[in-house]
């Protein structure tokens, strides 16, 4: 099974030199939205039970693994941005 | 002697080719295959990641550089879960598409879709270039 990334990688650089790194723990922020989603479960089954006859229990059932599915997989995820004086550059670990 | 020189040899003796054409033939047989083979190894099974360059163009003022790289799994789950999105809201995604001139249905784009645009996506390059900015899109 495929986990979301724990860290997320800011560097800046000056030029090719690096000029200040690091490592943002967003397992943290999976942690709360997991708490959260727990939390909101009851009502959101409620919910998904209530409005299956219209389409969205289904979908409301599904946003959650999805999303999940999502996060797992931005492993990888790399952006440069920048000049060739002043860049910054962030990826998910 | 191989299958190929063969029958270029059989072509030339029933007269189905001149000489000349034999000898271009044979000659393209054994010059090495460098660039098919290049190709060929450069990706092992389907691409990867999507890499979208962009850079500044000779007249363009800002001189900043963009360099992402998207891994071909967040956006095979991007698409399911669009997927999951209601019409109504989907038919939203697309008017805001259309008004940004992209012609666009996202109902239309589904994960088989995808997979088969991945397929093609491997020996494809688009390079867009104007004087304000060079776009590069490739896979890896």
């Amino acid at each position: 099974m495929k986990f979301p990334p724990f860290f997320l990688v800011f560097r800046t650089y000056t030029g090719n030199k690096k000029t200040f790194g690091f490592w943002f723990p967003v397992f943290i922020i999976w942690l709360i939205l997991f708490l959260i989603a727990l939390a909101l479960s009851p009502l959101i089954l409620l919910a998904a039970l209530l409005s299956w006859r219209d389409g969205w229990g289904k979908r409301l059932l599904l946003f959650g693994p999805m999303f999940f599915i999502i996060l797992a997989n931005l492993h990888g995820l790399a952006i440069h941005i920048g000049e060739e004086r002043k860049s910054f550059f962030l990826t998910f670990v | 002697m191989s299958e190929e020189r063969k029958k270029i040899l059989n072509m030339l003796a029933q007269e189905k080719i001149t000489v000349e054409e034999a000898e271009k033939l044979l000659a393209a047989l054994d010059k090495p295959q460098e660039k098919v083979d290049l190709k060929e190894s450069s990706f092992n099974g389907l691409p990867k990641y999507l890499r979208v360059v962009v850079e500044p163009g000779p007249d363009s003022r800002k001189q900043e550089k963009v360099n992402i790289r998207v891994p071909f799994q967040l956006l095979r789950a991007g698409i399911k879960l669009a997927s999951v999105v209601p019409a109504d809201v989907q038919g939203k995604v697309n008017n805001a598409l259309k008004d940004k001139g992209i012609d666009l249905d996202l109902s239309n784009i589904n994960p088989k879709n995808l997979e088969e645009i991945v397929n093609q996506l491997k020996d494809l390059t688009v390079d867009v270039d104007s004087n304000e900015e060079k776009i590069h899109i490739f896979c890896e």
